[in-house]
């Protein structure tokens, strides 16, 4: 029986059907076939989504999108490149450090590539860079956007888990830097080897005015998680607090704000949301089936049975991750697969919160994995290159996220140790 | 039909931006009440989820207009202008199915919740409960008017294009 559920799924998945709607329509079969009451459907539905933390969500789209109502991807963009435009491939660099700063704002990676790789690959193709690499850059560097707090996936993640979303956000800070460090210093490799431009120096007066630019949107960042790591607010209250104030900045700083934009801001938010939360209320039954026909313990017994050794059973769940990752959005994967594979990980040790950091990172690695990584496509699309130029290009970087990957799983501390310093 | 989708839109609309501004004003009076006085409502919380779920009701249609839906188009777009009609349409077709049985169930779910009331506010949780119904329903409007579009003729009377048309 849990064969069709997960078969009708695929399909619906392959013939395009919305991932929301594919967990609904499989599961709306199950059931039929099942001859379980379909007033299940609304009821798991409901469930799902009437969870206080998952306010937090249209909060923080919301006060990402105010923000930038206010042009701040071409401020961040701008400030980075008076940062290191003076290095050799600093608009490369530039492209790899502003996905960073980006990430407090946006939260997730195809919306990062779409915004930051607008403005930067046809900037990168114009200063002679290879096209093909400023896709690839622009894809692997939007992947580091989602580890860095504030992550609507790390919310999701404690949602799941009943971890504290403090925690997992701290969690993430370390592998998200080690990442962009990373990833910043192959860019700098690979531009020294092929000769890419760099920038005059920027004056300190430049410098300083691209750092006033964007100071305010990188404040919203530090009140969130000063809020929260403070326990001055609970993470929904640290999002509405973060939407008055992008609210206040966008009309009385950057004055690009009015009550009119705001509301299109806060529909277009909604139904960003909405399109999450009917994804999250439909995996919730689509949970709920998965429990009741026990697949976590099966799942389990054969992950366990096949080895008990903490690396294999991690080398194992990461494969699977980075596979799915390839093909399916990250939080649908999130919310499907993390109870099953978390279980497995308990049985052998791993700290939830090491291994929702890793869980996490294995699908942003799914997202640059060819051929079917979602970020190559977006990018491949803004470069007007075939998937497999990007893809040979995007090459080592996946490679260098690999090797972040192993080191995050194979030193726990990567994750632990900020939330023991501050969340003991 | 047109004119209907159009009411539906408009109602839809102001149902997610009120109830939007309803759970944000909730939050903010929570956290103001929690910082500044003696005691903090134990109602917030409660009024600012029943805002939460009629919002995403009200805009989760919105966001079918609007293609927010993320999709895996992979195997689509390496598909002949023939067979990407034909898929779309059965994915139309069936995401009204889905939503028709979704919106059926739901009035029956908002029934049920006629017979409980909410901990702190005591309102009956068929309030929040219809939350689900206006989900359903919005979707299915949409749902149908993208089913609508495959039957309708251009001027020049041949049939209008696949509105999945990548």
């Amino acid at each position: 029986m849990i064969g069709l559920l997960l078969i009708t799924f695929a399909v619906c998945i392959i013939l395009r059907f919305p991932i929301a709607f594919s967990l609904g329509l499989s599961c709306l079969l199950f059931l039929l076939v099942k001859g379980t009451p379909l007033i299940v459907i609304p009821m798991k539905m409901y469930s799902g989504i009437d969870v206080f933390v998952l306010l937090s969500i249209p909060g923080f789209i919301m006060a990402g999108n105010l923000m930038n109502h206010g042009g701040l991807t071409e401020k961040i963009i701008a400030f980075c490149n008076h940062l290191v435009g003076h290095i050799r491939g600093g608009l490369a660099l530039a492209n790899i450090a502003a996905s960073m700063l980006f990430a407090g704002i946006s939260g997730t990676a195809i919306s990062d590539t779409a915004s930051i790789g607008s403005v930067m690959i046809p900037a990168m193709k114009k200063e002679g860079y290879d096209a093909a690499f400023a896709c690839a850059v622009t894809a692997s560097s939007s992947t580091v956007g989602p580890i860095i707090p504030p992550s609507v996936s790390m919310i999701i993640a404690a949602t799941l888990t009943g971890l504290s979303v403090g925690k997992l956000f701290l969690a993430g800070a370390i592998p998200g830097f080690l990442l962009g460090v990373s990833l910043l210093g192959y860019t700098y490799y690979i531009s020294r080897k092929r000769q890419y431009p760099k920038h005059a120096r920027s004056s300190l007066r430049q410098v300083g005015r691209g750092f006033i630019d964007t100071f305010w949107a990188l404040l919203m960042t530090v009140i969130i998680l000063y809020g929260i790591i403070g326990g001055l607010f609970t993470p929904t209250e640290a999002s509405i607090v973060a939407v008055l104030y992008a609210l206040f900045i966008g009309i009385f700083v950057y004055q690009k704000l009015t009550v009119r934009r705001a509301m299109v801001v806060f529909l277009d938010s909604m139904k960003t949301s909405a399109s999450l939360m009917v994804l999250i209320g439909f995996a919730n039954l689509f949970g709920y089936i998965l429990i009741t026909e026990q697949l976590p313990q099966i799942v389990s017994s054969q992950i366990l049975g096949f080895s008990d050794n903490r690396y294999v059973v991690l080398l194992l769940i990461n494969l699977l991750l980075i596979f799915v990752g390839t093909f399916m959005e990250t939080i649908a994967a999130l919310l499907i697969l993390f109870p099953i594979l978390l279980k497995v990980a308990l049985a052998v040790g791993v700290d939830p919160i090491h291994f929702s950091v890793i869980a996490l990172l294995n699908l942003m690695i799914g997202l640059t994995t060819p051929p079917l990584g979602v970020c190559l496509f977006v990018a491949a699309g803004i470069g007007k290159v075939s998937i497999g130029e990007v893809s040979r290009a995007g090459f080592p970087f996946l490679v260098v996220s690999l090797i972040v990957l192993t080191l995050i799983t194979l030193l726990p501390e990567l994750s632990l140790f900020l939330p023991r310093l501050f969340l003991a | 039909m047109k004119r209907f989708v159009k009411y539906v839109g408009m109602t839809m609309k102001w149902g997610t931006l009120l109830s939007t501004l309803g759970f944000v004003a909730c939050i903010l009076i929570q956290i103001f009440a929690r910082l500044f006085l003696p005691t903090a409502p134990s109602w917030t919380e409660e009024a600012a989820r029943l805002f939460f779920v009629i919002a995403i009701g009200c805009s989760a249609g919105l966001a079918l207009r609007s293609g927010e839906y993320v999709n895996f188009d992979f195997f689509y777009r390496r598909m002949s202008d023939a067979w990407q009609q034909r898929v779309a349409f059965s994915i139309d077709l069936l995401t009204v199915i889905l939503f028709a049985l979704f919106t059926v169930y739901a009035v029956q779910f908002t029934i049920m919740g006629w017979a409980e009331s909410s901990p702190s506010l005591k309102f009956p949780m068929a309030i929040p409960f219809a939350g689900m119904l206006i989900l359903g329903f919005s979707l299915l409007v949409y749902a149908v008017d993208r089913l609508r579009k495959y039957f309708t003729t251009t001027a020049a009377g041949s049939r209008a294009a696949n509105p999945n048309k990548l």
